[in-house]
């Protein structure tokens, strides 16, 4: 189980003039759930995008099970890697049933129609996300939360060995994004599916992760466990900020990091005993 | 799925109700294709009555016995009935329901290109080049040309495509084609091409209401050959977008998530508009510009079929030439003799209905 499912290596990307990622490099195992943090535009989302061979990096190979990511045609590239994105183009009304079995798409042969095996996922897939009885509702109507469930539902449709997630719980209430990430969670861990995952809220990822690559201008400042990566010292560095302050204490009550953030006028609201966190 | 390992990954326990998918996905199959059988009988029947009526009454007996659909011993129907059926009625109610076939077909893809409803056929500029094309063949007229076809199709199709390519060209930077870049400047070429148009006419005098008629669009010029000639266009044109469909409906999804299963989206998007402005410049040049069919009849099959383009296509195809075939009927029989431009019946009559539909049900 602890075969090398995607090596990254000494990627350069690159918008216009600036460098979005700079010799970036890492590799995850099959099975493997990574949590990709750092502040906004420090090349989460273009990481993940090269990584779902969207963005073709300008230097560096991005290896997939064995080839690289673009040799693969977009058809058996969409076999082993599913993307759920943010958001879904919401132009015309399709029913959760009708979108998640899109996800069968690139299994299927040209002018082939849907056979009852892949129905048959794809009344797993909705099952597995907790919303079979919501097949029948049309997308627009559906909240956040469901939303993101029928994504997670037509990605898992793709039956991938790769599941890349950008922001998945950026615009949930805090009980749902504790919800999709433990379904995440327990898909990988009963499912053997891996999942590379850019996430803002780094106590929410602290509490379901394991593995961390935190991001700063296109290069990854730290890479390792929680207690490796989410430090006072590499945050403060990473989201260097002249209006907060950036203080990792431990949780009480699960002993991971736990980031406080404060805005640096008000001293009186620093806790005590951490005197030499006022840095100028 | 094991129903234990399920509920171990939904973490809710207990099994889920809900309607199986399997009994969904086979009765909206079902559905659509009952949609599409019965649009076909419509088809026929409004092609039967498209032929029967007109400024000379022909009786269904004829129509049959003329076309031979039934072993008749009675009495045989006279010359210029036949005639009148086979030479005239029957190639245009076939044009009219290619035209409408096209048109609705071409609306179809735009809308789902463009994730707009409010796309039509004519967006990327065609009916614009097709009038500039038109126009120019009416001010500088040649009196025969090599297959009889006429110059006026000929040009009004070759503005069409030629207006087309540039707006693509336009909106093209290295491999990958901008769907906006693609809608707006398919309105700039359109609104500059329009006003050449106009600055033609004005000084185009005594052809003036030439012009301004095939600007209306209308089928008065229907024959065999325009039927032959303008086939294998449509037929290539919607073999391409049917080929396209299932890709389609992925593509309804974005063009980011389209790809990230495993549809080669830029190869995909160029097929539909290919197809698509085949289907479009084929259309305007034997009809010139019929508004409202593209725009209307997807809109109105998507409710009835839904949105998988497999379905969606053929059912438009068939709807729009229903559509198009009635209103040219009504086109030459309200004021019979008389013939009404039938772009105008269909503007008079298509406005206020997709209006009402709007009321109804507002768009998404």
């Amino acid at each position: 189980m602890n075969k090398k499912l995607l090596e990254v290596q000494e990627i350069r990307f690159r918008y216009n003039s600036a460098f979005a990622l700079k010799d970036l490099s890492f590799e995850l195992t099959a099975g493997e759930m990574i949590a990709i943090i750092g502040p906004n535009g420090s090349g989460k989302s273009t990481l993940l995008k090269c990584v779902s061979g969207l963005f073709q990096p300008e230097q560096g190979n991005i290896t997939l099970a064995g080839k690289n990511i673009f040799d693969y045609t977009a058809r058996e590239r969409a076999r082993r890697v599913a993307v759920v994105p943010q958001e879904t183009a919401l132009a015309f009304d399709l029913t959760v049933a009708e979108a998640v079995l899109m996800g069968r798409q690139p299994h299927l042969k040209p002018f082939q129609r849907e056979t009852p095996a892949d129905v048959a996922k794809v009344e797993a897939a909705l099952e597995q996300t907790g919303i079979r009885s919501l097949s029948q509702r049309s997308v627009p109507t559906l909240s956040g939360g469901e939303r993101q469930r029928m994504l997670i539902a037509r990605a898992l449709a793709q039956e991938p060995q790769l599941l890349i997630l950008d922001e998945p719980t950026s615009q949930l209430d805090i009980t749902y994004q504790g919800e999709i990430l433990g379904l995440l969670q327990r898909l990988n861990s009963h499912c053997q599916v891996a999942a590379l995952v850019a996430i803002h809220d780094l106590n929410l990822a602290v509490q379901y992760f394991d593995r961390f690559i935190l991001l700063a201008q296109g290069r990854i400042l730290a890479q390792g466990r929680a207690a490796e990566v989410v430090t006072d010292e590499n945050l403060r560095q990473a989201y260097a900020s002249r209006a907060v302050e950036i203080i990792v204490n431990r949780h009480p009550v699960h002993q991971r990091p736990f980031v406080t953030v404060y805005p640096k006028q008000q001293q009186a609201f620093e806790p005590s005993g951490r005197k030499k966190g006022a840095v100028e | 799925m094991d129903g234990q390992l399920a509920n171990k990954i939904t973490g809710y326990g207990g099994k889920e109700a809900g309607e199986p998918v399997s009994s969904f996905v086979k009765a909206r199959r079902r559905r659509g294709q009952l949609v599409i059988a019965l649009l076909l009988l419509i088809l026929l029947l409004t092609l039967g009555t498209g032929v029967i009526l007109g400024a000379v009454k022909i009786r269904l007996s004829h129509l049959v016995r003329a076309l031979r659909l039934w072993p008749d011993s009675g009495l045989p129907v006279d010359d210029s009935t036949k005639a009148i059926i086979i030479e005239l009625r029957l190639p245009r109610a076939l044009l009219a329901a290619m035209v409408g076939a096209a048109l609705a077909l071409a609306g179809a893809c735009f809308q789902a290109l463009f994730l707009n409803p409010m796309a039509d056929p004519y967006i990327l500029g065609a009916s614009a080049g097709a009038a500039l094309g038109a126009t120019l063949a009416f001010l500088f007229p040649v009196d025969q040309l090599p297959f009889g076809i006429g110059l006026v199709p000929l040009a009004a199709f070759t503005g069409a495509a030629v207006t087309v390519l540039l707006v693509s060209r336009l909106a093209r930077s290295g491999n990958y084609i901008s769907l906006y870049g693609m809608l707006l400047s398919g309105l700039a070429v359109s609104a500059f091409f329009s006003a050449l148009v106009s600055l033609l006419m004005y000084f185009s005098h005594q052809r003036l209401q030439q012009i301004v008629f095939w600007l209306m669009g209308g089928l008065g010029r229907a024959n065999w050959l325009y039927v032959r000639t303008s086939l294998p266009y449509f037929i290539v044109g919607a073999a391409v977008v049917q080929i396209q469909a299932r890709a389609l409906n992925v593509l309804l999804l974005g063009e980011e998530t389209a790809a990230s299963l495993g549809v080669e989206v830029e190869r995909t998007k160029r097929w539909l508009f290919l197809g698509a402005s085949l289907l479009t410049a084929t259309a305007v040049a034997v009809s010139g510009p019929i508004g409202f069919v593209g725009l209307i009849v997807p809109h109105v099959l998507r409710m009835l079929v839904g949105t998988d383009h497999r379905l969606l296509l053929p059912a438009s195809a068939l709807g729009g030439g229903i559509l198009v075939v009635a209103a040219d009927t009504l086109a030459r029989t309200v004021i019979a003799p008389t013939e009404l431009p039938v772009g105008l019946i269909m503007a008079l009559g298509g406005a206020p209905f997709f209006l009402s539909l709007l009321k109804r049900r507002p768009p998404l």
